[in-house]
């Protein structure tokens, strides 16, 4: 419990990180109509998948931030060797990325669909289905931060190693939205959001030990 | 054989450069992987051997 | 069972036995795959739909199939490197990815080289087709992480993890693949299944299948051998060998 207030106040502390994924997720969609169309009938149609997309890489931005300053003032080393289980400090850190990455952009959803002329029923489950499809997100993407964590390559490497996971959360939370809430997405996304929970933090740990060592 | 002549192999009933394309592409890959396995060793065969006398020269 | 497990383990001992396959797995190879590419190309019979464009099948379907297992069994090794820390598994996970990958492009380029005259057009988004493309993907993290972690064993063993996570969620990328495309099928083309082949067609294709497998195994001990002989370049026994040689 400790390391969660810890989390959480090394969070609070640092209101920039939550302000820079905010700014890239208006940002983006803002684009979209000037890339595109303003037509609002196309954008309502891309809507969903657009801001899903932008909620993806958002997260992937986030992914290297995540681990960074603990990794380099040392403090991994510390939780490694330290008493809480690994798996919980890799669940902890998870809940981090999601609460400054992600939660923000959820609870701004609105704003983001009305750029994109969504309907209100629409917008709830899309709101319905980033709040339990990016979790899934978050997770992989902390897996993925604690692979690449000491290789100085980043993003892009990010990128290619986490893509095909992101896939299935993708494709179901935007289904799930875009046929307004038919419960066999949202059954198969809650399920895989509790496959993930239960198994991504103890595969975290197994990589924070060769991270660590490395 | 299914062709009549060797003019109609190779029109392929007009769908050469697909067919003689994949099948071209699947040979040089699976070739090119035996070659660069080949290749590498014979480089690391000759770093070896210049190795092995420069030993024995000085024992 | 331990002993024997014990003995292949060691570099020394799988590299003096493995020696001995690698004529039989070349002689496979280069048996079955002229004879499957001059059969499938010359005396198979023309589909009576498709006419001859369906032979790129014979190059097509051994690669989509190869491409499948040789992520499974890259990962199979991935997982014993990371249970019993075998050298040797860790050497064979790093081999078998650039391999994975080639047959996978491989099945990718041949099947849009066969969608073109068939459905008229290079990539649909089909199901299949973008799952195939989802594994490239995995081959491609695998060595991507690889590649950038160095040759260390650390490295090594990130990309291991990384293998086995994709192993298990290969059937999940999948079915959530499925239900994505259904929900967006175009009526316009379909490819399920085609009524039974006659046995002239099957037949070249089955030695196909059986040649692009005795070819993974060849090109796969082949780049497992040089990659030994590199890493134990400093041991006594891989000297000795050399030094009798030379």
């Amino acid at each position: 419990m400790g390391l969660l207030k810890r989390e959480l106040r090394l969070l609070l502390r640092s209101p920039a990180e939550v302000v820079q994924s905010l700014l890239f997720g208006v940002l983006v969609v803002a684009l979209f109509p000037l890339a595109i169309t303003p037509d609002p009938d196309v954008l309502r149609q891309l809507s969903v998948g657009l801001i899903w997309v932008v909620t993806l890489l958002t997260s992937l931005l986030a992914a290297d931030r995540s681990l960074l300053s603990d990794f380099e003032d040392g403090s991994l080393e510390q939780m490694v060797l330290g008493v809480a289980p690994l798996w919980w400090v890799c669940l902890v850190k998870s809940v981090g990325h999601w609460l400054t990455a992600l939660l923000p952009l959820i609870v701004i959803t609105p704003l983001l669909g009305m750029m994109l002329a969504m309907t209100s029923e629409t917008m709830l489950w899309l709101m319905a289905s980033l709040l339990v499809g990016t979790p899934v997100l978050s997770l992989f993407c902390v897996l993925g931060a604690m692979m690449t964590l000491g290789l100085n390559r980043g993003g892009a490497l990010l990128l290619v190693i986490l893509m095909p996971f992101l896939v299935p959360p993708l494709v179901l939370g935007t289904q799930w939205a875009m046929t307004l809430g038919q419960p066999f997405y949202g059954y198969l996304l809650a399920g895989l959001l509790c496959v993930s929970l239960m198994t991504l933090p103890f595969a975290t740990a197994s990589v924070a030990r060769i991270a660590v060592g490395r | 054989m299914s062709f009549e002549s060797w003019g109609d192999f190779v029109a392929m009933g007009g769908y050469a450069a697909y067919v003689f394309g994949a099948y071209g592409l699947t040979v040089a890959v699976g070739v090119g992987l035996v070659a660069q396995v080949w290749v590498r060793k014979r480089r690391w065969e000759q770093d070896l051997r210049v190795q092995l006398r420069a030993q024995e020269k000085q024992p | 069972m331990w002993r024997w497990f014990h003995e292949w383990g060691s570099p020394r001992y799988f590299y003096a036995r493995s020696g001995r396959l690698l004529p039989y797995l070349a002689g496979l190879t280069l048996l079955l795959i002229p004879t499957g590419i001059v059969w499938g190309l010359l005396y198979a019979p023309a589909d009576y739909q498709q006419g001859h464009s369906y032979r790129i099948m014979y190059v097509h379907v051994p690669a989509a199939i190869l491409a499948q297992s040789s992520y499974a069994m890259m990962a199979a090794a991935g997982m014993v490197s990371l249970i019993w820390r075998l050298k040797l598994a860790d050497a064979a996970m790093q081999t078998a990815a650039p391999i994975g990958a080639w047959v996978t492009a491989i099945a990718l380029i041949t099947g849009a080289l066969w969608g073109k005259p068939m459905w008229g057009t290079y990539w649909v988004w089909d199901a299949r087709l973008t799952s195939t493309l989802i594994l490239l993907f995995l081959f491609a993290g695998v060595l991507a992480l690889r590649q950038a972690a160095g040759p260390s064993q650390s490295g090594g063993r990130a990309a291991a993890v990384l293998a086995v996570v994709g192993l298990i969620n290969l059937p999940i990328i999948k079915f959530s693949v499925d239900w994505w495309f259904t929900l967006h099928q175009p009526a316009s083309f379909s490819v399920t299944e085609k009524p039974a082949m006659p046995i002239e067609m099957w037949a070249p294709l089955l030695a196909m299948v059986i040649g692009v497998y005795g070819w993974f195994f060849w090109v796969w001990l082949l780049r497992l051998r040089q990659e030994i002989r590199e890493r134990e370049v400093r041991s006594e026994w891989i000297r000795q060998r050399y030094q009798n040689e030379f």
